[in-house]
């Protein structure tokens, strides 16, 4: 990943047992919940960025935030539409 | 074709040197059987005409093939490797957009290389007319028997003729020189022509000079192929023999120029070949052998060259996955059926089209200036962000010679009327590489990754759950996820969803194409001992991803090492036969109809999918052909159709629901 807050919190991601976030969007909005997948921009490039997360509520599930018809729980969000994203447990909180 | 072994690249001896003459040379090499009678063409003769171009060809030599290819580009190897796939891995990290000019670059490369055949083996067959009693003699089909016995031959490789090419070369230029210095000792004064001033003053004075330019350009339409094969020889066995080969073609040039001098000013050439007309009438037969040996040599080359072109392109994910075969047991010969016969097919309509070499000339160079100014721009990067070289220096650099190849380009344009079935080619060949290209990248954003950690105890549970019947001892799952923490969510899918599948090991491969061409390592990561296990293999661009092979090899390795147990079979074979139980799983993608697209996604990723149907099937394109395979196919979903207005009927009242 080339941006570092990116960076730092995927590392952080990874890393973390649980991983109940809040995540607060540019437009205002926030919610709780945790993020399930990612899709990268380009994930052949030696430093692919992410750019989308699937974020799923924290009821829900599925570990894949798919249902069992195969359609999808949550939403796709874009990480360019995100402001700060919060981990409740370790209040460990990283801003783009 | 004799490829010198890595260790005796850089080093230098007659037989290297050898070596270089008789692969990278071809193309340049034998431009004197076309350049100077596609100069005078039906012109009459004159000082100012011969002079002027002479001495546009000489510095033409100097300034596009001596300064910009064996000077600046040759330093950009990669890892020894040149061309222009080569390149572009070395500055990708630079710019997105340098795909764009490497597409035009290859593209315009292999169109060219459609006619280089051709026109060579036409312009030395065409010889043969002067001999008396000949003249009326049809050379078309001699030209097509020995372009389709080159073409046919091409599945045996080159490996037992291989060594011929370089002495035959070496005789070849030898002749060149011979030829031509016998003709300047007759008029000296023809060496003036080395002064960049009668270029000059050739390109103000003489009427539509700038369009002659087009047919001097042809003298350097085979410096491309000395940066392409780079890898097969060595940057300095290039540059040592080049100083030969260049005193060799200017001497021919000169000589050339003498003996149309001599048939007086204001005469015509009548369709003669000053090439052929400077031998003696004794050396006429030897010399048209040689020079249609020489054409098959740099038909050869060209041919290879395109193979590698492909090979590199597949690997860079510009083509769809072809076979490719190894005729040879040496490093780095490959040929692949289908781009022979497309090459074949090209060259044969090219010969019933044109019929003669004079007509070909007419057509041929103009792609040559695109893959040039495509090469500017991409070492234009390579000097700056790989070399560090200074700003300004760059500029001025690439400005030079993008102002020296755009007016050959523009002195070229006037060949897109004789070469119109040309721009088809081009466009199938760069609408296949732009469409796989940028449909993997549309592919690939929609490609999603989980976190494999989150997983493992489920694998695990999974793994001893004796409810579920086993499916294999070791499953491998073909994963592209860099990150050893990362899988794709197709894969949880295919493990969990439908009938779980369990395994004693479930294995994820995961092959890393490298910048380097030759790589080839890996790693090993046990997410949990002897049954989550992640390996990445580190490959090359020029390797050919042989994964079985490759993923025996590692668990041999692992066994040896007593990293891991290879486990009994499930079934209870074992002692019937003790080889490990392997089972790969292949996830193929298909486009689902629940997509919605825009126009323009909606014509790539459809022409991606036919492309895919036409290419190979994933798991030979991964060389899996021996193993136990299990194809699944999972739809594609990009753009989901966001609400579907279903109506339900209960008796006679209708119920609208929305999803």
């Amino acid at each position: 990943m080339s941006t570092s807050p990116c960076e730092k919190f995927y590392n952080q991601w990874v890393s973390q047992k649980s991983k109940t976030l809040e995540i607060r969007l540019k437009n205002g909005s926030s919610m709780i919940g945790k993020f399930v997948s990612h899709y990268y921009t380009d994930e052949t490039m030696d430093v692919p960025t992410i750019d989308r997360w699937h974020f799923v509520n924290d009821q829900c599930k599925s570990p894949v935030g798919i249902d069992a018809f195969g359609y999808l729980i949550g939403e796709i969000i874009f990480q360019k539409n995100i402001r700060s994203i919060k981990f409740l447990d370790s209040s460990f909180e990283i801003k783009f | 074709m004799v490829e010198l072994k890595e260790s005796s690249k850089e080093k230098i001896s007659g037989s290297t040197l050898l070596v270089a003459l008789g692969i990278i040379y071809g193309d340049i090499g034998t431009s004197p059987l076309y350049v100077l009678k596609a100069i005078v063409g039906e012109k009459p003769i004159s000082e100012l005409l011969l002079y002027g171009s002479l001495s546009c060809i000489i510095w033409t030599l100097t300034l596009q093939t001596t300064i910009k290819y064996i000077w600046f580009t040759l330093k950009a190897d990669n890892h020894g490797e040149g061309g222009v796939f080569s390149l572009y891995a070395l500055v990708r990290n630079n710019g997105k957009w340098l795909a764009i000019p490497t597409i035009i670059g290859a593209t315009t490369l292999l169109a060219d290389g459609i006619l280089t055949p051709p026109i060579s083996v036409a312009s030395a067959v065409e010889g043969l007319t002067i001999l008396n009693g000949m003249q009326e003699l049809q050379t078309v089909p001699i030209v097509l028997l020995l372009l389709t016995g080159l073409f046919f031959f091409q599945r045996y490789g080159t490996k037992k003729v291989g060594s011929t090419f370089g002495p035959v070369m070496l005789f070849w230029f030898l002749m060149l020189f011979i030829l031509g210095f016998n003709q300047i000792l007759l008029h000296p004064t023809i060496l003036q022509a080395i002064n960049p001033l009668l270029a000059v003053d050739f390109l103000r004075s003489y009427p539509s000079a700038l369009w002659l330019l087009g047919a001097v350009f042809l003298a350097t339409t085979g410096a491309e192929a000395l940066y392409s094969d780079l890898g097969h020889c060595g940057r300095k066995n290039i540059r040592i023999t080049w100083v030969g080969v260049k005193l060799c073609l200017v001497t021919n040039y000169m000589g050339q120029a003498v003996w149309l001098l001599n048939l007086g000013e204001g005469n015509y050439l009548h369709g003669m070949n000053p090439f052929f007309q400077i031998m003696p009438q004794w050396f006429l037969i030897p010399g048209i052998i040689i020079a249609t040996i020489a054409t098959i040599i740099a038909s050869q080359a060209m041919i290879s060259g395109s193979y590698t072109l492909i090979n590199e392109a597949m690997n860079l994910n510009f083509w769809p996955r072809v076979s490719v075969r190894q005729p040879t047991e040496l490093k780095g010969q490959i040929y692949i059926p289908s781009i022979n016969m497309l090459l074949w097919i090209g060259c044969v309509l090219m010969i019933l089209y044109f019929k003669t070499s004079s007509h070909m000339e007419a057509a041929y160079g103009f792609s040559i200036t695109i893959t040039m100014l495509m090469t500017t721009i991409l070492l234009a990067y390579y000097l700056y962000y790989k070399q560090k070289m200074n700003y300004l220096l760059v500029l001025f650099i690439a400005l030079s010679f993008i102002f020296i190849e755009g007016t050959f380009f523009i002195a070229n344009i006037a060949k897109i009327k004789e070469r119109w079935m040309f721009l088809f080619f081009e466009l199938f060949i760069f609408l296949t590489m732009y469409i796989w290209y940028k449909a993997r990248k549309i592919n690939n954003r929609f490609t999603k990754f989980v976190d494999l950690g989150k997983y493992v105890h489920k694998i695990k549970e999974l793994s001893t759950d004796e409810a579920i019947p086993k499916l294999a001892t070791h499953l491998i799952y073909l994963t592209k996820a860099n990150s050893r923490h990362e899988i794709e969510e197709k894969i949880i899918n295919s493990i969990f969803s439908r009938k779980p599948k369990r395994a004693d090991v479930y294995w994820f491969v995961h092959i890393h194409r490298t910048e380097e061409p030759f790589t080839l390592n890996y790693s090993v990561s046990e997410l949990v001992d002897d049954k989550v296990i992640k390996i990445t293999i580190n490959a090359g661009f020029r390797i050919q991803p042989k994964t079985e092979l490759y993923f025996k090899k590692i668990v041999q390795e692992l066994v040896e090492d007593r990293k891991l147990n290879l486990h009994v079979r499930g079934d209870g074979s074992t002692k019937y036969n003790d080889e490990p139980d392997f089972k790969f799983i292949v996830i193929e993608k298909f486009l689902s109809i629940e997509n919605e697209f825009a126009l323009k996604e909606g014509i790539l990723l459809s022409s991606y999918f036919y492309l895919k149907r036409l290419g190979l099937s994933d798991e030979k394109a991964f060389g899996l052909e021996k193993s136990d395979v299990l194809v699944e196919q999972v739809p594609l979903l990009f753009q989901q159709a966001n609400t579907v207005m279903l109506v339900k009927n209960i008796s006679d009242e209708n119920e609208h629901v929305t999803l």
